[in-house]
């Protein structure tokens, strides 16, 4: 069987409401499906929380606009692989979550153990590693 | 009976800016402030480093972005926020070595926030019981 | 003795995504020193500031910038970060060229780009 080649591969390790690495990491991601390629996120360290099925759909209240639709993360990234038509996808690393207990994710996200990252990357033409962790 | 007496005026420090947009939205550091303000006495904040551009006044960021079929448009609004502190009686201080070495003007601030100088600022530590740095 | 040179060193073209920058922290601007190597060394190099990378591109500018302009190396800012941080109500550095993530996804699909995230 024909292994699937995805077009891009990130590596995410930078930890969320650290810097804007998350928000660049979607942000390339939707640049690269707007152009018709798939692309794939590799979770790691605290990047990984950000799938939580613990989150639900929606962020905490917002005091001051309690109104407001404030998606969580887990729900953005939900909605983007329901959107991609098969061509984004997202894998936590099963170390990075286990050490941080993170273990709870989302059902879409596939679970890896970092010992195939090397082949991960090999179902990749591209691979860009996002440091910060 | 629990204590209504107000909280000690605090200085708070902003000088790591841009801390996500995606997975915060809303709830960044300058929504702690505004949210939290108001159980003390005074909260003032000072924004330093690449922070001062949170104060700086534009009108070509737009606080959204296109994931999928969804427009994310609830991105942080670091300008409204500085507004909404001015407006609610903080006083935000901005660096002014760092707002001039990214080449802008005290004019081209936020209206209501005060450019100062850092030894200036830390000057005025002693008018408040505690400084944190966010 | 000389350490033997990797094989197939030949040329290569190189996407470099700067995200901190010298406002960011020390040292940042050793990132974009590695892009003056690479491109002196006759490789191609680009270079995206995204993120806080893209302060290097305001006020004075980073010196790092003017380097990277006599090495002929590309220098692209992403108009998000420069939005985001106010840095439409400044002049940037004249060595930088407003972008957007296209021109990185564009640069990722090229068969011979080897990217590198700072």
């Amino acid at each position: 069987m024909k292994r699937r080649m995805w077009d891009l591969l990130l590596i995410l390790t930078a930890p969320p409401h650290s810097g804007d690495v998350v928000t660049s990491a979607l942000r390339l991601s939707q640049a690269v499906l707007d152009r018709g390629g798939s692309v794939r996120i590799w979770a790691c360290g605290y990047s990984t929380m950000l799938t939580q099925d613990t989150f639900g759909d929606t962020k905490l209240p917002n005091t001051r606009n309690p109104k407001g639709h404030y998606p969580s993360p887990s729900a953005v990234i939900q909605r983007m692989i329901a959107d991609s038509d098969g061509r984004f996808a997202w894998i936590g690393c099963t170390a990075c979550s286990e050490e941080r207990g993170a273990v709870h994710h989302v059902p879409q996200v596939r679970q890896r153990s970092p010992e195939r990252l090397a082949l991960t990357m090999a179902g990749a033409r591209q691979t860009l590693y996002l440091g910060g962790a | 009976m629990a204590s209504t007496a107000l909280g000690p005026p605090l200085l708070c420090i902003v000088d790591r800016a841009y801390r996500g947009a995606v997975e915060v939205q809303f709830f960044d550091t300058l929504y702690g402030l505004l949210d939290l303000h108001g159980q003390f006495e005074r909260v003032d904040v000072v924004l330093r480093g690449a922070a001062v551009t949170m104060a700086v006044a534009e009108d070509t960021y737009r606080p959204s972005v296109r994931l999928g079929t969804m427009e994310l448009d609830t991105l942080p609004d670091y300008r409204t926020s500085v507004r909404e502190l001015v407006a609610e009686g903080c006083t935000v201080f901005v660096d002014e070595q760092a707002l001039t070495a990214l080449g802008f003007a005290p004019e081209q601030l936020v209206p209501g926030t005060v450019c100062i100088s850092s030894t200036a600022l830390a000057r005025r530590w002693p008018e408040y019981d505690q400084v944190w740095f966010l | 003795m000389e350490a033997p040179t990797s094989h197939g060193a030949g040329t290569a073209s190189y996407f470099l995504i700067e995200s901190k920058g010298n406002w960011a922290g020390p040292n940042a601007g050793t990132f974009l020193m590695d892009a003056v190597a690479l491109a002196e060394a006759g490789h191609r190099v680009r270079v995206f500031l995204v993120e806080d990378g893209v302060l290097s591109a305001a006020g004075e500018g980073a010196p790092e910038l003017a380097r990277l302009a006599e090495a002929k190396v590309e220098v692209y800012a992403d108009d998000f970060s420069v939005a985001q941080r106010a840095l439409t109500a400044t002049a940037l550095s004249p060595h930088v060229v407003l972008a957007n993530m296209d021109t990185v996804a564009a640069a990722l699909a090229e068969d011979d780009c080897r990217a590198v995230w700072h």
